[in-house]
């Protein structure tokens, strides 16, 4: 299997540099909208892909009270993490748990970075309960418009909504969050005096945008 | 931009009105219709920002026609 080397993108240190340690569009506000979409009881199990150093986990377990776990491929990041996390190295392609573990899979900005990203999703589901909760948010293109040369390509919402559909996941709701993504490169861009590193060029034939998926296990 | 929390001072960088070095400060900036704080070099007297050239003539005219929608 191939590791993704776009997932390197991680292994920056700036990426933690960010307020709420959360660097990706919209933040922890962003993760907080999607989890009020979803019902899920106090002390629901939940898997973090892509946690880095586990910001969100943190939040999870402290904001929410879900009992979180978090996964990522940047060992460097995990060992960062937050004490008392539990967090493991691995590929979100073959996760490394029994099938039915978590009420809810949460994969923010990560999906894009992945080698096999519908192997991964069929993965999302096997290690959720019947009725667990999916929650992707991830970088689309508005446009249906080829891709410039060399430029990676991204999926459009429809493309997203497939990937989950054909995994066995029922749609609950898609929201544009571009604007998050607008914010977010703006003021990576003066704190820095570059791009963020978001794993791929932002072609701008794609009208890059920035969506939220959220979906069930059938 | 405003901004108005002066931190150390940039000898190498001079404003070109008043002849004094620019200092870091905190100044809110509005870009792609957003507005957010950030440390940029600044005049303590006259209160011009600098932004090197290569910023605003080379990476925000990438991120404008690469997320502005037209």
């Amino acid at each position: 299997m191939n590791v993704s080397a776009r997932s390197a993108v991680y292994a920056t240190p700036a990426w933690e540099a960010t307020p709420d340690g959360v660097c990706r569009p919209g933040g922890l506000a962003l993760t907080d909208h999607a989890l009020a979409l979803c019902a899920l009881p106090p002390g629901a199990r939940a898997l973090d892909v892509g946690c880095g150093s586990g910001a969100v986990g943190a939040h999870l377990r402290d904001r929410h009270g879900l009992t979180a776990f978090g996964l990522d491929l940047v060992l460097g990041a995990l060992r960062r993490a937050a004490p008392g996390l539990p967090r493991l190295q691995a590929l979100a392609e073959t996760l490394p748990f029994p099938a039915a573990s978590f009420d809810l899979v949460l994969a923010e900005c990560s999906l894009s970075l992945l080698s096999e990203p519908g192997r991964a999703m069929a993965e999302f589901r096997r290690c959720l309960r019947p009725g667990g909760w999916l929650v992707v948010s991830d970088l689309y293109a508005r446009s249906e418009a080829p891709s410039a040369p060399g430029a990676a390509r991204l999926w459009t919402a429809a493309e997203l909504r497939g990937l989950a559909a054909e995994a066995g996941f029922m749609l609950a709701a898609w929201e544009d969050h571009t604007p998050a993504l607008k914010a977010f490169v703006a003021q990576w861009l003066f704190s820095h005096g570059t791009l963020p590193p978001l794993g791929c060029a932002l072609d701008p034939a794609a009208r890059p945008g920035y969506g939220l998926l959220i979906a069930r296990r059938s | 931009m405003t901004g108005t929390v002066h931190t150390a001072p940039l000898p190498d960088l001079l404003c070109a009105r008043c002849n004094v070095p620019l200092q870091l400060a905190k100044v809110n900036v509005a870009y792609l219709g957003n507005a957010f704080p950030v440390e940029l070099p600044k005049c303590p007297k006259c209160g011009q920002v600098y932004i090197e050239e290569a910023l605003a003539l080379g990476k925000m005219v990438e991120v404008e026609q690469q997320l502005e929608d037209k």
